[in-house]
């Protein structure tokens, strides 16, 4: 009798990983939609707050794929995403040639640590009386205090990149005959991407908070004007729509930055 | 081909009121010679290789290079350091590429690339990054990155110290071939007494405290050489006990042919 060894069908192992990670966010997601159902439960079922009841993702969810269908979420995000990119784009052509001074210079970190660690730690929101004094228009108003938000982060990751790199490539580029030029286009500036990235990211993080009370400010478009509009007029399943639409939105530009950074990362792994 | 090298009188101090790391040194190497420099750490071995790449100026006397003065680096004398310091961002091709693009030598830039990947044993690895090279290789793309931009001299700065026996043993023999093919003048730093046989015509010996000519050797073996060969044992023995009596003694140069009183020391053509 001939004995063949049973061969198994066996999953990959990359499979395996992709799967156990899709199942723990899954339940993530689950326990949360649960935290959600459980508060909307409760307030519903509490005299006092009935009134919110559309708070709950019952009332909340269909109103979030209205939001979707009518092209009502996109009216209202395109003003915002407009808002943002000028803002991180602002900030990105400040923070990116003074991090780079910065960072060569240490009589200019010196001169300069201590101011921007102060105007760093200042609110951005703090700034809205100066916004509204200092811009003719709310749109400008917004962009500037998304730029006072989105800038520091940014400028210290590209200060800091600059410092970290081997001096030994700095040799290398004079030894071959880099011109200043050479060496900017060449060494720092491929070098310090994926800082400046990395930076970038914190900073759509922060400005993406600062969106929402930002927008309360005169205009009449964006997610933020969208969510105050909504608590005006009572339509709380509409506002808790918005709510997680906002961080869906969040959620996908966060996830197209990552995979910009692995794109153009250089590190092992990236 | 090649280029011949006058140290004349070299001093340097890391600033104005501190002992000199090196004083007075002098050396001439005839065109297409290849010079080792041993000595204790901390004797100034690097900081004359650095002064003779035109990376360190010096306090006093100076370095000609086929009689231009070096000021500043220049490809024609090129340095490789102890680490390849190969741009990570940048593939094979582009790092030996790197040199030949900052001097503006663009014409036939891909068939040069192809010939000195070919000539260090790397055509096929040419789109791959340094981190997926081992030791050895990246080496080899160092060596390559030097030997595109056609160097009159080439600078080695302890560039097998971090590569296991086998891979600097082959390492070392190249260079020499391709050193003595191409004319090329090699001014080596190591630790390595068997490395600096293996590799010179000449062996200069320096002492500290500062930095001084002790002496110098002529390694007159026929090329590929052999440590186990009793010639060999046989330097490497009179290079030990030079070594040590430098290392012993804060006398005066030790003469090995032409020393003079004054420390200079004239390398003959072998």
């Amino acid at each position: 009798m001939n004995l063949q060894p049973v061969s198994t069908p066996t999953v990959p192992p990359w499979l395996l990983s992709r799967l156990r990670d899709l199942g723990y966010t899954l339940l993530g997601l689950s326990l949360l939609l649960s935290v959600w159902w459980l508060g909307g439960y409760l307030i519903a079922n509490e005299p006092t707050t009935q009134a919110f009841a559309g708070f709950a993702p019952s009332a909340a969810l269909p109103e979030a794929w209205r939001l979707i269908v009518t092209g009502v979420l996109l009216d209202s995000a395109l003003p915002s995403l407009e808002r943002i990119f000028f803002g991180l784009l602002w900030a990105a052509l400040v923070a990116v040639p003074v991090g780079i001074l910065v960072g060569v210079s240490s009589v200019l970190r010196q001169i300069t640590g201590f101011s921007f660690q102060l105007l760093r730690m200042v609110s951005p929101l703090a700034w809205m009386p100066v916004a509204v004094l200092a811009f003719s228009t709310w749109d400008g108003a917004i962009i500037f205090l998304i730029f006072m938000a989105a800038v520091w982060p940014i400028l210290f990751s590209t200060a800091f990149a600059v410092q970290r790199i081997d001096p030994v490539y700095f040799k290398v580029a004079r030894n071959l005959g880099a011109s200043p030029w050479a060496n900017l286009k060449r060494l720092v500036l491929p070098a310090i991407t994926p800082d400046i990235l990395a930076g970038l990211r914190l900073s759509l993080g922060v400005a993406w908070i600062v969106l929402v009370p930002a927008e309360y400010l005169g205009v009449t478009s964006g997610l933020g004007y969208a969510i105050n509009d909504a608590r005006d007029i009572l339509a709380y399943d509409m506002l808790a729509a918005l709510v997680l639409l906002i961080g869906v939105i969040g959620y996908t530009l966060d996830a197209i930055l990552v995979a910009l950074i692995r794109h153009f990362g250089w590190q092992r792994g990236a | 081909m090649g280029a011949s090298i006058q140290i004349d009188k070299l001093t340097h101090r890391f600033h104005k009121y501190a002992t000199p790391v090196i004083r007075d040194f002098s050396l001439e190497i005839s065109a297409g010679q290849s010079l080792a420099i041993i000595g204790e750490s901390g004797c100034g071995k690097s900081t004359l290789l650095h002064m003779l790449a035109g990376l360190t100026q010096p306090s006093g006397g100076c370095v000609r290079i086929q009689d231009k003065r070096v000021c500043r680096p220049h490809p024609e004398w090129n340095m490789m350091f102890q680490s390849p310091a190969l741009y990570p961002w940048l593939s094979v091709e582009q790092n030996v590429a790197l040199g030949l693009e900052f001097t503006g030598q663009t014409r036939g830039l891909k068939a040069r690339v192809a010939e000195m990947l070919e000539l260090v044993g790397l055509a096929e690895r040419g789109r791959a990054r340094p981190h997926d090279l081992s030791g050895g290789q990246q080496q080899r793309v160092a060596l390559a990155r030097s030997l595109a931009v056609s160097p009159e001299v080439i600078l080695l700065d302890e560039p097998f110290s971090a590569l296991d026996a086998f891979t600097r043993r082959a390492l070392q023999r190249e260079v020499t071939q391709i050193a003595h093919d191409h004319g090329i003048t090699l001014v080596l730093v190591t630790h390595d007494i068997d490395e600096a046989l293996i590799m010179a015509d000449q062996v200069a010996v320096m002492g500290r405290n500062p930095g001084t000519l002790r002496s110098l050797l002529d390694v007159s073996l026929a090329y590929p050489r052999d440590p186990k060969e009793p010639a060999f044992k046989a330097l490497r023995d009179e290079l030990m006990s030079r070594f040590h009596d430098s290392v012993s003694l804060n006398s005066a140069v030790t003469a090995c042919g032409v020393a003079a009183d004054d420390g200079s020391c004239v390398v003959s053509s072998a």
